[in-house]
């Protein structure tokens, strides 16, 4: 079937037929000798020898099935040929071309996909189209009012001016005269400017070294400007002590130009100065406090310099020099080195000065002086174990502290690391009480027991000791085997659901990360009854109670129907002013108002039962606010502003009752016209993207329509 | 002695002449004029109820058809002027002035499918049962007029017909959707997408170059003139049978469905209805916009026609009278004061688009009293007496009972689904609002808009 025969291999077939003895070499050598390189007759022989009409593909520029390796023709081999040749760019170029992977276009999508995508351009291209429109209709949507046919010409009405200036009848000179004079002058008067030419021009005008010198001070305005700016925040940033002192020394120099009074209040502190013995730093106290132990006499002078301490750290009034206040030093309270430490005079001075200061704030207060105390004491009247023994205790301490690991362990409690002074400090507590208390085996037992009498698990994280104090800075209830010590574990898991360890639960987390005391001082009440005396005190003046029952006794009396007195002074009588009219005719003429049916409230003192709503006017009234209305204010607004002739003049009742859409008798409305398409003001394909955020688009359409109505309402 | 005595000059108080009305002197001090929101109740609750009493919409009935009346056709250009086919195939020209038929056409066998008039109001086209399309001259008085200027035999049936607004372009609806030139007699376009029938189109009054028909297939189609393929459908539950769009508002449509509803589309947003207009007790078989683009009418197989407003979706009117029957057609005049509409029952009638307005022209003093006395009523709309009175209508018992009917259906549905997403897993019963709740699908979702652009 192969018409391609390779006619090379035909030949050294016959040859080797028609001379067997010849040697491949022999054969070789005659083929060299005649020119014939082994290749170029392999090249040859793929040559087609005759002309048939029918080619099969399959034996197109196929090589010799037998002959594998010389079949193939390599670059290397047609390279020969290519000697003498003048231009091989070309050829190479050619190669690439070749060499190239080909590139096959796609095969056509399927109709219906095609068609989906040239749909969905389509259909995004109309939308832009439409989109143009967003404008124009959301305007026509907002307008109060519309007259169609819309783009109507309005009807204008020449005034002489224009009439006669826009004629076109030939002027006498003199008319011409005067309007060369009028058109070109700069003096006139301009319609749709406040100043003619000439003003404005003399405004504008600058000579070149005014408007210098102008920029030139404004250049200096700005520079200085900046220059303060930053010279107040390179000093706002120093923070220097001594720096500012001198500043504002500096500063109410300025101020008050008098040496004598910066003088009086620089030796004011100085003497305040001296005279103040600071409490945790200064040596006279650390020495003092080692002997105070022992001396009682040592105590008063402590407790005396506290108090003075004290009395200073008072805010002043604000009449007062706000330097000298700032000056005054905090000091920050270091107690509990001595388990009495907290004088009861001392604590209790804030309150008597400011009767706002109840437990609570005090409690707070002591609490911003102690360090690292976050957590803020409550004295809930509704706890019951400090309403247990309120008539008893004259006043309550409360510790509250974190136990130490060992500690929990012994009260089964799961506490996380305490800080050790802490601990000390409510070790030293403990063995105060420990050293008084008889019937007390120690400090850990007395607490599990307490934990366990007061029903709750010991599975505390913070506990509260409230001991009793009477003053004299011993616990003689203690003493007392009868009178169980406030030493209560509130902040407890508890087993069964108690009250008490809900109360506290916020507080927890604080409690966990501070861990020094703190305690609440109390007076001999017991907290509630203080709590109380103090809101009565504070509300002393308005009582609300009478306030209320003065108020139902107003109403009831103003809802009572009235007499009617028809009586004329004057009428039939003889008499000018100031007659009196007779006994008689006021008797007469004085129709009684019937009693009015009992109230429902009259025997609830604390309740007024309001028996105004009529049913009969009920039943005209609207009940709930409208929809474009948000509050009951807006709407009752719009009820009460009289739109009618009565009460409002012509012009405003004409604006008020404009109709919202007027149309023209007897003329065609046509549909909207591109040519009042109006520019849309945002870009129109993220007014589109608005339009299609569904819930969102409802919404605010929906809201945009309130806004609408409220409009067409008119409420702004 | 010095005698003092009143005197006035009598141009202050006396009319030049007796047509003048008496001059008022007003003293606007509000003390004067107390209870202001109480006399103003009562002014807009008689206004209210006089507005029931004037309430007087028939105007009336054109007759003369021999057959059912199935579509109609405004003048473009002459307000008083419509055209009418009916189901005998002839069509009739009418002059509203005096409620005359002017001209009677035997122009069809069968049905006359559809009518519509050429922009320039010079011809109207009219399909028919009899695969033709016949164009005609509108002038009635000239010697063509009761032959038609062309007439093309088509291959298959055509079920309506509508004119571009502007070009010499009308396309007509039957197994395609063809686009025609006026003077051509082969279609120059033709749109297909599926093989059900298209019920009717309809060319957008803005963005002339796109119309939207209804698919038997319950789908809504738009196509873009000049695209080659239609642009985009949404299928709805049930067959759309009309479409009309908002002649102010390019992107707006509402289709009258099979559903009893009407559903108002923003082609930017065709998976969710921008409005659904209920009220109607059967299938709605027409509709047609106010001039003005703020109302539309409806006309039902339950006899009854309906004014809509277009953001609202309760019908503010209702239209019946006892003769009426199914009504195939509406349309609202030009001028924005009338209603025509076409019933099974050989009539044309002329209705008022608002009911108690007075006809003719208007003196100030009475266009003032009216002006006052509407913002009266809006502004006392929703005190429940005047809401009352103003909402109550009379419907006949017919229509009232499938109204309590479907308003029972309705309720217990409601219940039957809050009753399911009580007592499921919260979130498997998701609130699928009114207007997406009638929608099945859409050719083009957003998410693939959306995805584009992102691309892009």
């Amino acid at each position: 079937m192969t018409k391609l025969e390779p006619a090379g291999k035909l030949l050294a077939s016959d040859d080797t037929d028609s001379e067997g003895e010849v040697s491949d070499f022999a054969h070789e050598t005659l083929l060299k000798s005649l020119g014939v390189d082994k290749d170029k007759k392999e090249e040859t022989s793929k040559q087609r020898t005759e002309s048939v009409q029918e080619v099969s593909v399959f034996s197109l520029g196929q090589k010799s099935y037998d002959d594998t390796h010389a079949g193939k023709v390599h670059l290397h081999q047609l390279i020969n040929s290519l000697e003498g040749k003048s231009n091989i760019n070309i050829l190479k170029k050619q190669i690439n071309r070749v060499k190239r992977p080909t590139q096959h276009l796609n095969a056509p999508l399927s109709k219906p996909v095609a068609e989906r995508l040239q749909r969905k351009v389509e259909y995004e291209k109309a939308s832009t189209t439409v989109s143009h429109w967003d404008g124009t209709v959301q305007k026509n949507r907002k307008a109060d009012h519309l007259s169609f046919p819309l783009n109507q010409k309005p009807l204008q009405i020449k005034t002489v001016d224009e009439f006669l200036f826009h004629k076109s009848k030939k002027l006498t000179p003199l008319e011409e005269e005067i309007q060369a004079l009028m058109n070109g002058n700069k003096c006139l008067e301009r319609k749709d400017h406040d100043l003619s030419v000439l003003e404005e021009e003399a405004l504008t005008t600058l000579s070149l070294e005014e408007a210098r010198a102008r920029r030139a001070e404004l250049q200096k305005h700005r520079a200085l400007l900046s220059y303060h700016e930053a010279k107040n925040r390179r000093q706002n940033k120093i923070k220097s002590k001594k720096y500012h002192r001198m500043m504002r020394k500096r500063k109410m120099k300025e101020d008050s130009p008098k040496a004598l009074d910066i003088k009086l209040a620089d030796q004011q502190r100085a003497e305040e100065r001296a005279s103040l013995r600071h409490r945790a730093g200064s040596k006279w106290e650390k020495g003092r406090k080692l002997i105070a132990k022992h001396d009682e006499k040592t105590k008063f002078e402590l407790d005396a310099q506290k108090q003075k301490h004290e009395e200073l750290m008072v805010r002043p009034e604000p009449m007062g020099s706000v330097d000298l206040s700032a000056e005054t030093p905090t000091i920050p309270a270091t107690f509990g080195n001595d388990g009495d430490a907290f004088d009861h005079a001392v604590l209790k001075l804030p309150v008597e000065n400011n009767p706002w200061l109840s437990c609570t704030s005090e409690t707070t207060k002591n609490d911003s002086k102690l360090d690292n105390t976050s957590v803020t004491a409550k004295c809930d009247s509704g706890d019951e174990l400090l309403c247990d023994n309120a008539a008893k205790s004259s006043s309550l301490m409360t510790w509250l502290s974190q136990e130490e690991n060992n500690s929990v362990e012994s009260m089964k409690t799961v506490v996380p690391a305490i800080d050790s002074e802490a601990v000390k400090k409510f070790k030293e507590a403990f063995s105060k009480i420990k050293s008084s208390g008889d019937g007390e085996d120690g400090s850990y037992d007395f607490i599990q027991e307490r934990a366990e009498n007061s029903e709750h698990e010991a599975n505390s994280e913070s506990l509260k000791f409230k001991t009793l104090d009477k003053g004299d800075h011993k616990f003689p209830n203690l003493n007392t085997g009868d009178s169980p010590e406030e030493i209560s574990c509130t902040n407890l898991k508890t087993k069964s659901n108690s009250t008490g360890s809900t109360l506290f639960k916020p507080e927890i987390e604080n409690i966990s990360t501070s861990s020094d005391l703190k305690f609440v001082h109390d007076d001999n009440n017991s907290l509630g009854d203080e709590q109380r005396m103090t809101i009565e005190q504070a509300f002393a003046d308005d009582d609300v109670l009478a306030e209320f029952s003065f108020e139902k006794n107003e109403l009831i009396e103003g809802s009572k129907p009235k007499d009617i007195d028809l009586s004329l002074p004057g009428w039939g009588e003889w008499g000018g002013t100031g007659v009196v009219p007779s006994k008689r005719k006021k008797r007469k003429f004085l129709t009684k108002a019937k009693p009015p049916p009992p109230r429902k409230d009259v025997n609830l003192d604390h309740v007024i039962i309001t028996e105004d709503r009529d049913i009969q006017i009920a039943k005209h009234q609207v009940h709930d606010i409208p929809f474009p209305f948000v509050n009951s204010d807006h709407f009752e607004k719009t009820i009460v502003r009289p739109v009618g002739s009565t009460w409002n003049t012509p012009s405003t009742v004409k604006s008020l009752t404009n109709p919202e859409v007027s149309t023209l008798l007897g003329a065609i409305i046509s549909p909207m016209d591109s040519e009042s398409k109006e520019p849309n003001k945002t870009k129109n394909k993220n007014n589109f993207k608005k339009q299609k955020v569904g819930a969102h688009t409802s919404r605010s359409s929906r809201k945009q329509n309130r806004l609408q109505k409220l409009k067409i309402l008119g409420i702004d | 002695m010095k005698i003092k005595v009143l005197s006035r000059n009598p141009d202050d108080y006396q009319r030049e002449t007796k047509l003048d009305i008496h001059k008022v002197y007003r003293n606007y001090n509000p003390a004067l004029h107390p209870f202001e929101a109480p006399r103003e109740y009562v002014r807009a609750l008689n206004a209210t109820k006089l507005e029931r009493v004037f309430a007087k919409p028939f105007l009336a009935s054109l007759n003369g058809h021999t057959d059912s009346v199935c579509c109609m056709c405004k003048h473009k250009q002459r307000l008083n002027t419509i055209f009418s086919g009916s189901c005998d195939g002839e069509i009739r020209q009418w002059t509203l002035t005096n409620q005359r038929c002017i001209r009677a056409l035997p122009a069809h066998t069968g049905f006359v499918r559809g009518i519509t008039c050429a922009p320039d109001g010079t011809t109207f086209i009219s399909v028919g049962d009899d695969n033709t399309i016949k164009h005609w001259t509108t002038d009635a008085l000239s010697e063509q007029s009761h032959n038609p200027l062309n007439t093309i035999v088509t291959k298959t049936l055509y079920t309506g017909i509508d004119h571009h607004w502007k070009e010499p372009i009308y396309a007509t609806c039957g197994q395609t959707v063809d686009i025609w030139n006026d003077e051509r007699s082969e279609p120059v376009k033709v749109y297909k997408w599926g093989t059900d029938s298209v019920n009717s189109i309809s060319f957008n009054p803005v963005e002339t170059n796109m119309c939207v028909s209804t698919v038997a297939d319950r789908s809504i189609v738009l196509y873009d003139l000049r695209s080659s393929i239609p642009v985009n459908k949404v299928i709805l539950k049930l067959r759309s049978n009309v479409v009309a769009w908002n002649p102010m508002e390019a992107f707006m449509f509402t289709a009258a469905n099979e559903d009893h509803n009407l559903y108002t589309f923003d082609i930017r947003r065709l998976d969710f209805a921008s409005n659904v207009h209920t009220d109607h007790a059967d299938a709605v078989l027409d509709v047609d916009y106010a001039p003005t683009g703020k109302e539309f009418v409806s006309g039902s197989y339950d006899k009854s026609i309906r004014i809509f407003p277009v953001n609202g979706s309760r019908s503010r009117e209702v239209y019946h009278t006892k003769r009426m029957q199914r009504v195939f057609t509406v349309k609202w005049s030009l001028d924005n004061r009338y209603i025509l509409s076409g019933s099974d029952e050989m009539n044309i009638r002329l209705w008022k688009a608002r009911a108690a307005e007075k006809l003719g022209r208007l003196a100030p003093r009475e266009q003032a009293a009216a002006d006052y006395n509407n913002k009266l009523k809006k502004k006392f709309a929703y005190h429940p007496q005047i809401k009352r009175i103003s909402r109550h209508r009379h419907v006949p018992k017919t229509i009232y009972s499938i109204l309590k009917e479907k308003r029972t259906i309705k309720d217990s549905m409601r219940r039957k689904e809050q009753n399911l997403r009580a007592h499921s897993k919260p979130g498997t019963v998701p609130h699928i609002p009114e207007r997406a709740k009638h929608i099945v699908t859409t050719a083009i979702k957003d998410d693939d808009i959306d995805e584009e652009d992102s691309l892009v």
